[in-house]
């Protein structure tokens, strides 16, 4: 099929109804849903609890047969083996064997794909370091903590360097660390040219780091599209500032109800510092005091194996925890090149404005410059923590990305 | 040196599964010798004249079908294995370790050796070396059996379940494996574990016999009984500890023309009675009354058994027959071994004639009523194979012998018995393997508790089917209407096709021969092998995989 070359999956009218043992209709877990996902994209599927994202990739992944519509995985059919060679998928439990440790986990799935021995024993040192569990690696899996096992369930979805990464519900489980970890490998795993099915009803997960999101609710597929005009709000404008003296503030109303009309509403307020930040800022001070843990580490960027030939990508954490330290010497993550772009028009903008407040223009001039600032025509709608978020580039940063 | 020993005692452990799997190669490895030896003296058998070999085969075409499934199967199972070696050793290495995580293998084991050598303290036997060490032979093995039966059939239907149920396969079946080597897996995982557990049984059983026959310390004995201590040491090795071939003797040769005059007499006055089934089982009692009668000797009465196919050589042959005789008194009479000798008659014409050539006296208190052993000269043997032995009765009273289950046979000794007990214990695996098969098949398609119990009932009807199959006739006088004789008929080949495809663990069970001393041949093994592990085994996976294959596996069904 020609569709083949840009869509790693095609679904067409796919309906699942689930029967009873008498044959009747028990639940329509998925009504006549309609997507593609193109090489190279991260696709979120969204919903609510129960709204029929984990049967959907049930079907995608052949566990469950379809009972109308269709399913093409690379031009074939889920059931294909071959096609199974180039899946990775991490369910949304860890169903793991809780007798084998990691390494004979990650040894016993590596023997699925025919790897010789030699590539799974360097595949499994990568993959435990890349999700922080050298020191566990010889415990039985049955004896991790949830987040412990979801790392090996990560791991265990990458062993076979896959082009399509099915992962549902990934963070789920996972603590902060481990929930930046995973978005980080998205993106760069992304940046490697794989394509990811994210499966959420976590949306600050899914607003991160995904390019398109289908959203479901009872089976039925409520919105498809693009994250950025899908959470685009064209008639609201954000304004970030340092913090402002009442003065400065009070200027600043007045300017925008200048321009904007007397009675609209205009919010102004103090961010909080961010849970997320204090917590990495914790653990970041427990690493350098060489504190060692039995738990899970902080693991290093994607395995040097994942697309191989490809430059392996910086570690993304130890970034932004520098980041948070000394944010004037902030280094552009490689992950993310174009970020910083509309993040410097904001920043014109908000210096326009805090010059007007330390030496203060008469109204009338003020009331005249408005041109000079160029409000951004549009803004994105965090989520509740990003709202928080002090650092603007790790709110806006991955949007800002695929947006350029 | 104690780090370089700790160090090899972690690596055994990291490769426990290969190192079973080496054990298993190496204890299957002399059968596969064996085998190709037996098969290729049977070549050699046919060589010389194929005519005359397939002319043999025709008549009884069991054994050579066997071992052509076996060839066959074992073929099969090579080539399919050397394919897909990677993925299924995958799946039965994990298997192996889950099975030796559960630890039920090994606590099992355990069990096992301490019930073994407590059972010459439980077991109540006779008191003689020779009952001793039959009981522990029997007793142990039988343990081992049921034990590994339970293992096999538990393990592999609740690994297969556990799998589902607990959604491992929703990951393991995301990876290129195909699903049917995934059961394949499974199913091997378990027979190696099972098989190499048996083997570690039947060794010890094996060891523990050994150790029980010992020569009998005599020295604090008065002559008789030390005598008669002897005996008992002499007669385990003659008796239990080898293989001997059971040649039962030839039935007459009149016999099916003499019962064909009498039913077609009673025809003609018309007292046959009417349908199939029961005709069959009217000249079926006929057949009873004629060898009756025949083996009923009155005094002084002499009648003559014919037994093909021994070998003249040095050592002793074993007879059997059973005697219905006075239990008070006994039955007194002789057995004679008889020769053939070519006579002339008066006419000048030659003619066959037995000639007495030695004989066994009764003993003191006569033969008494049940089956009897006794020991005769293998030099009565003609040079062609044949032996002919009477019984002559002395006896003022009527004798009579059994016949059917019971009827004479001599035993001739023809493999050691550590042959014998290897070819028990290949049986043995082939059970094990065909329960394996049931319970990743079971597995496979439902959740555990059912599944088990399913097994488990196969397993029942397998132990208990051919008794239960008994049930089916009804009494011979019964007179039946020709429609139920066409309903008995149509309910028997039901049921019989039922007890057919169920495993039939009553058929194919070597122990009492083993304990007896009797042969296992490869005959047997191999159509214990080609019925049990290739055609039910196989047809049980065949099911299972087909199933699998075909099912959703996210779903659970409960």
């Amino acid at each position: 099929m020609p569709s083949a070359d840009t869509n790693v999956l095609q679904v067409v009218e796919l309906t699942k109804v689930f029967r009873d043992f008498w044959g009747r209709e028990s639940v329509k877990a998925l009504d006549a849903l309609n997507f593609d996902v193109k090489r190279g994209e991260v696709f979120g599927l969204l919903g609510p609890n129960g709204s029929g994202k984990t049967t959907a990739v049930r079907i995608i992944l052949g566990l469950l047969f379809p009972t109308r519509g269709a399913i093409s995985l690379f031009g074939r059919t889920p059931q294909s083996v071959d096609v199974k060679k180039r899946v990775g998928y991490m369910p949304e439990e860890s169903h793991l064997y809780l007798y084998l440790n990691a390494e004979e986990t990650l040894d016993f799935f590596g023997r699925l794909f025919r790897l010789p021995a030699r590539e799974r024993r360097r595949r499994t040192e990568a993959l435990i370091d890349m999700v922080g569990l050298q020191r566990a690696r010889k415990r039985p899996v049955g004896q991790y903590s949830k987040g412990m096992a979801r790392r090996i369930g990560l791991a265990q979805s990458l062993v076979n360097d896959p082009d399509f990464l099915i992962l549902d519900e990934p963070t789920t489980g996972l603590d902060p660390i481990g929930t930046r970890e995973i978005k980080d490998l998205i993106l760069a795993l992304r940046n490697m040219g794989k394509t990811i099915l994210l499966c959420s009803h976590l949306l600050g997960d899914v607003e991160e780091v995904c390019d398109r999101i289908c959203i479901l609710y009872g089976g039925r597929q409520r919105a498809l599209g693009p994250v950025r005009e899908l959470l685009v709000s064209a008639d609201v404008t954000q304004i970030r500032a340092p913090h402002l003296e009442e003065d400065a503030v009070r200027k600043i109303r007045d300017i925008i109800r200048e321009s904007t009309g007397r009675d609209s509403p205009v919010e102004v307020s103090s961010p909080t510092k961010r849970l997320e930040e204090y917590f990495l800022n914790v653990v970041d001070d427990a690493r350098r005091e060489r504190l060692t843990t039995a738990g899970a580490e902080v693991g290093t960027a994607a395995a040097s194996f994942l697309g191989a030939g490809r430059p392996e990508p910086e570690k993304l954490l130890d970034e932004l925890v520098q980041a948070a330290r000394e944010p004037e010497k902030m280094p552009e993550p490689a992950a993310q090149p174009a970020a910083a772009i509309p993040v410097q028009k904001d920043t014109v903008f908000i210096e326009e404005l805090v010059r007007k407040g330390a030496a203060p223009e008469t109204e009338q001039e003020a009331a005249q410059k408005p041109a000079v600032v160029p409000a951004p025509e549009t803004t994105v709608r965090r989520g509740v923590l990003d709202e928080l978020l002090v650092d603007p580039r790790k709110g806006s940063k991955p949007n800002e990305d695929k947006a350029s | 040196m104690k780090t370089r020993l700790l160090s090899l005692w972690y690596w055994v452990v990291r490769r426990l599964p290969e190192v079973l799997l080496a054990l298993f190669v190496l204890a299957l490895a002399p059968a596969i010798v064996l085998a190709a030896l037996a098969l290729r003296a049977q070549a050699a058998a046919m060589l010389p004249s194929p005519a005359r070999y397939w002319r043999d085969a025709a008549q009884n075409p069991w054994p050579a079908a066997a071992a052509l499934t076996c060839v066959l199967g074992a073929g099969l199972l090579i080539f399919l294995l050397w394919r897909n070696w990677q993925l299924v050793w995958a799946v039965a290495r994990k298997m192996i370790i889950e099975g030796l995580h559960r630890k039920v293998v090994l606590v099992l084991l355990i069990f096992f050796i301490v019930l073994m050598f407590s059972m010459p303290f439980i077991l109540k036997t006779e008191g003689s070396l020779k009952s001793q060490v039959q009981l522990v032979l029997l007793y142990s093995l039988v343990l081992a059996m049921v034990l590994l039966s339970l293992v096999a059939i538990f393990l592999s239907a609740a690994s297969v379940c556990s799998e589902i149920e607990h959604k491992q396969v929703h990951i393991t079946d995301t990876k290129p494996l195909p699903r049917w080597q995934f059961l394949f897996g499974k199913w091997l995982g378990v027979v190696i574990l099972c098989t190499t557990a048996l083997f570690a049984m039947s060794v010890a059983v094996f060891l523990f016999v050994m150790y029980l026959v010992r020569p009998p310390d005599t020295s604090h004995m008065d002559r008789k009984e030390a005598a008669k201590v002897t005996q008992d040491y002499e007669s385990l090795f003659g008796e239990v500890l080898v293989g001997r071939k059971v040649v039962p003797a030839v039935l007459p040769p009149d016999l099916d023309a003499t019962v064909d005059k009498q039913m077609k007499e009673l025809q003609a006055k018309d007292q046959l009675p009417h349908g199939r089934t029961q005709l069959r089982r009217f000249r079926e009692s006929l057949t009873d009354a004629e060898m009756g009668s025949r083996m009923t000797l009155a005094s002084g009465d002499l009648y003559v058994w014919r037994f093909n196919g021994l070998q003249q050589r040095q050592g002793p042959l074993y007879l059997r027959f059973y005697i219905y005789a006075d239990t008070r008194v006994g039955g007194m009479g002789r057995w004679l071994g008889m020769r053939r000798r070519e006579v002339k008659d008066t006419q000048g014409k030659s003619q066959i004639e037995l000639v007495p050539v030695g004989e066994v006296p009764p003993p003191p208190s006569g033969w008494l009523f049940g089956s009897q052993n006794i020991v005769v000269p293998a030099a009565w043997v003609e040079p062609g194979g044949t032996l002919f032995l009477a019984y002559q009765n002395l006896d003022e009273r009527t004798v009579s012998f059994a016949w059917k289950q019971n009827y004479t046979q001599v035993m001739q000794e023809e493999a050691s018995f550590l042959v014998n007990y290897y070819r028990t214990v290949l049986v043995l695996i082939c059970h094990i393997a065909l329960l394996a098969a049931l319970g990743v098949m079971a597995g496979s398609l439902f959740s555990f508790p059912v599944a088990s119990l399913t097994v488990v009932f196969f397993f029942i009807v397998g132990l208990i089917g051919p008794w239960f199959a008994s049930f089916m006739e009804p009494p011979a006088a019964v007179e039946l209407t020709p429609m139920q004789d066409l309903l008995l008929a149509a309910w028997q080949s039901t049921m019989g096709t039922v007890l057919a495809v169920m495993p039939h663990f009553g058929k194919y069970n070597p122990l009492g021969d083993l304990t007896d001393g009797r042969l296992i041949t490869w005959a047997f093994v191999a159509s214990a092998a080609a019925v049990m592990l290739f055609i039910k085994g196989g047809a049980a996976l065949l099911i299972g995989m087909y199933i699998y294959a075909r099912r959703e596996l996210a779903r659970i069904i409960v």
